[in-house]
């Protein structure tokens, strides 16, 4: 199977889209997914999307009409929650319409 | 958290704040004051944060943990506020519900990843209610900034 790649963006790219990412490369690590987690700014997003198979979403303003699966990862930064964020990225990423 | 600067001089302890822009401003004039961020850090987290809210609804109580972008930081630093009574920061996923915040962990980061270990080992801290909850109840300054530091330095070893 390909490698997945997921965004994840913030405000800047560097606080909280990082603790996400680094959970998120963690959490599915250990449940045998081989996955490409990028932090990036907000700004930075657009450019990034078509080579991307999901976005985890801390942020307002994410567009709807965007054609990628989004999961809001804000269960990851809360701790309240964790196990259902994972499980909503595998079933995307393996069982959604992109693959 | 070796690469950190964090001391129990910057932490502020049960003060009452109307606003979330007084602590952020109290909090950042520490960190300016020790030339650990430049002078327009308050104004550039203020104005992150009315587009990017970090208002995170942890138990038993809701941090947050404002930052501003990396050319504002000088030397990567964490400032922390305890509050008599909670002030509203927006939801980090929607800036129109607001959170009752009682404890404010202001960062001062650099871009890298240098900060990784640290910022994650933060975040799993207020996770544990167990945590939050001894942060709250710690005596004085200078034992929360222990409690933090022991945390922290802990959780850096597991990530």
């Amino acid at each position: 199977m390909a490698k997945f790649r997921i965004l994840v963006p913030c405000g800047s790219g560097i606080a909280s889209s990082t603790i996400c990412a680094q959970k998120i490369r963690k959490g599915l690590g250990e449940r045998g997914l081989d996955v490409e987690v990028k932090q990036l700014a907000f700004r930075e997003l657009q450019g990034e999307i078509g080579k991307a198979d999901l976005i985890v979403s801390i942020t307002p303003g994410l567009k709807s009409d965007l054609n990628i699966p989004v999961v809001n990862g804000l269960p990851l930064l809360t701790g309240v929650g964790e196990k259902a964020v994972f499980d909503e990225i595998i079933s995307k990423l393996t069982g959604g319409t992109k693959q | 958290m070796s690469d950190v600067a964090f001391d129990e001089t910057l932490v502020v302890m049960d003060k009452s704040f109307q606003t979330k822009e007084e602590v952020i401003e109290t909090l950042a004039a520490r960190l300016i004051e020790k030339g650990y961020v430049k002078p327009a850090f308050a104004g550039a987290v203020l104005e992150r944060e009315s587009k990017f809210p970090t208002g995170l609804p942890t138990k038993p109580v809701c941090v947050a943990i404002p930052h501003a972008d990396p050319e504002y930081c000088i030397k990567p630093c964490l400032a922390v506020a305890r509050l008599t009574k909670p002030v509203k920061f927006g939801l980090m996923t929607n800036p129109s519900v607001q959170v009752d915040v009682s404890m404010v962990f202001l960062l001062g980061l650099h871009k890298g990843s240098d900060h990784v270990t640290f910022l994650c080992a933060l975040t799993e801290m207020f996770q544990e209610e167990k945590y939050l909850k001894d942060l709250m109840e710690a005596d004085d300054a200078r034992k929360l900034a222990s409690m933090i530091e022991k945390g922290v330095s802990m959780r850096e070893g597991k990530t």
